[in-house]
């Protein structure tokens, strides 16, 4: 089975075309970026993707050197998301599954990246830390279901960073948070204290952004520290309480072994981090590299695959999109206890 | 020392402390922090949980008594609950609901015994509390339970004044005493007192996934007992929809 996967819940434009058995023929993504300063609106947004779609498409037929009479299945993000860049990806799909006469799936964002971590890395039941622009949660597998352990009381950590990195005029190219922790690594030498918020399995971040808009900018404007030390501070803080919310999540279920997926996962502390603590109780951080990391079709389509093989293909009425998606809301029926 | 267990945080060890039986509760250093924070981190949750310790048996719920706080080596010395002393998390899994009801509803009073007067404990499970077993004396004839030895001593001796022949049986009664305070703080908000009561939602259906009847069961007592009812019954609603509403964008 060969599927093509369409992306586009956030500013990520991803088409991946994928093998059934998680081979990737290609995989393409086209991002839209923000002015500093800025960040990424649904409008502006939604037409990025439907000026590019067409053409990235073509792109991944080439790449992937096939054409649509080799498809079996087209995948689509069904959510969550922004309802604009979702709709705009999810009417090209509905619009080739009419042409091309090629049964179509809709698929949960959250529950396809950690389906690709678990097909990269080649483990079976890992706990998985999803962190990224929109999402930030802690989920484990069980009866039939991502449950969602601990999450974010208030915003995402990837949208926390993206909020910090605007308020200092960070770059937004090629990603805010990449940005922020280059410029972390050279701001060591001064840790700012930031308020720390873990409730339970469950932690809040709102707090941290008004103390670096009261606290940190004034300390900036008096050089009392650097931009590059805020970038240290904030991710030690943050990171720090996802690896404690990950530990007391890794205690209760009695698994050692822990992915990160979703963007923020690319960053390198975060992963050096995990593994830190992950080895202490002679366990291991499975990594994940930019391709699988970052929103991408590849991810949507080998999910799209899991989830025909094991259940049925929509209906055209059926193909809706949805701001609105909780992981557990998604029945694993590819997976057996 | 004997070590009994290690968390996330803390090791647990056994011992003995002036001829008692106690537990020493250790925090050790999270390599993976910064050292200032972690340090900070520490202090602080020690602190704490020493204070908490001592102000919740002010408001009528058990803890372990506390004995000494060690702050240079982040260790605090406690009673020792008995090896026969389980987390309530075993006691459900080794037993009907029918049997955990009476517990869990002494469980709701506890939480809201706690709220009443402003303290959360912050990471409410069911792993946090302890389900001690106590020798209840009990009187026979008038049915009367008295749990301090010193009344029944007394009690013994006004009816051997009055030459009355008394039984005494004993029971076996469970007892719930609650632990790990370490994020534990004061607070008069609805807002915290209905955070604490999602988070420990949230632990029992993703321990017991069958058991939403289980934290029913706890959440009822807690507004039957509870001194501001209304306004942390709706702001648990809000905090409840947060988690379904949030748009989950990336």
């Amino acid at each position: 089975m060969i599927c093509l996967g369409l992306e586009g819940s956030a500013n990520k434009l991803g088409v991946g075309i994928v093998k059934e058995d998680g081979t990737i023929l290609a995989n393409l993504r086209k991002t839209f970026v923000p002015p500093i300063g800025e960040g990424f609106l649904p409008k502006e947004t939604a037409s990025h993707h439907r000026m590019f779609i067409i053409k990235t498409i073509k792109e991944a037929f080439k790449a992937a050197k096939l054409g649509p009479k080799d498809l079996d299945l087209i995948a689509y993000t069904k959510g969550p998301g922004m309802g604009e860049p979702l709709q705009s990806v999810a009417v090209v799909a509905r619009m080739l599954h009419q042409m091309w006469k090629i049964p179509i799936v809709g698929v949960n964002h959250c529950v396809a990246h950690i389906e690709m971590g678990r097909i990269v890395t080649g483990t079976q039941n890992p706990l998985v830390l999803y962190v990224s622009g929109g999402n930030s949660q802690v989920i484990a597998y069980s009866l039939g279901k991502y449950r969602i352990f601990g999450e974010t009381i208030d915003i995402a950590v990837g949208n926390c960073l993206d909020r910090f990195a605007r308020l200092l005029d960070i770059p937004n190219d090629p990603s805010p948070g990449f940005n922020v922790e280059q410029l972390a690594l050279k701001g060591t030498d001064k840790l700012i204290e930031l308020p720390y918020t873990v409730k339970g399995m469950d932690f809040s971040l709102s707090g941290i952004l008004s103390s670096i808009e009261k606290k940190g900018l004034q300390m900036l404007k008096k050089k009392e520290c650097t931009r590059e030390n805020l970038c240290f501070s904030i991710q030690e803080n943050v990171f720090a309480m996802l690896i404690e919310i990950s530990e007391r999540a890794m205690a209760h279920c009695e698994i050692n072994d822990v992915l990160i997926v979703g963007g923020v996962g690319c960053n390198q502390r975060l992963q050096e981090m995990m593994g830190i603590m992950a080895e202490e109780r002679n366990g291991s951080v499975l990594g994940m590299d930019q391709r699988y990391c970052i929103d991408n079709g590849a991810m949507i389509a080998y999910t799209g695959i899991l989830q025909a093989k094991s259940g049925s293909t929509f209906k055209l009425e059926e193909t809706i999109v949805t701001q609105r998606f909780r992981t557990d809301e998604v029945d694993v029926t590819w997976r057996k206890n | 020392m004997e070590l009994i267990s290690q968390g996330a945080e803390a090791k647990i060890y056994r011992t003995t402390f002036l001829g008692k039986p106690v537990i020493v509760k250790q925090r050790f250093k999270k390599k993976y922090r910064h050292p200032q924070l972690d340090s900070r981190l520490i202090t602080r949750r020690l602190v704490q949980e020493a204070r908490s310790l001592v102000k919740a048996r002010k408001f009528s719920v058990l803890t372990p008594i506390l004995y000494q706080v060690d702050v240079f080596n982040h260790s605090l010395i406690m009673e020792d609950l008995g090896k026969s002393t389980v987390t309530l998390k075993h006691y459900l899994n080794n037993n009907q609901q029918g049997q955990a009801t009476p517990l869990l509803k002494e469980f709701g009073e506890l939480i809201s015994k706690m709220h009443n007067s402003d303290l959360i404990h912050g990471d409410l499970t069911t792993s946090n509390v302890m389900v001690k077993k106590i020798i209840l004396k009990k009187k026979k004839e008038n049915e009367k339970e008295i749990e301090n030895e010193k009344e029944i001593e007394k009690e013994i001796e006004i009816e051997k004044e009055k030459e009355q022949e008394i039984e005494i049986e004993e029971i076996e009664k469970e007892k719930l005493v609650m632990i790990d305070f370490g994020l534990s703080f004061s607070s008069t908000n609805p807002e915290e007192k209905s955070v604490d009561l999602y988070v420990l939602e949230r632990a029992f259906l993703s321990t017991h996934p069958n058991s939403k009847q289980l934290f029913d069961i706890v959440l009822k007592s807690y507004f039957e007992n509870s001194n501001n009812k209304k306004k942390i019954m709706t702001r648990l609603e809000k905090v409840r929809r947060r988690g379904r509403k949030r748009s989950m964008v990336g």
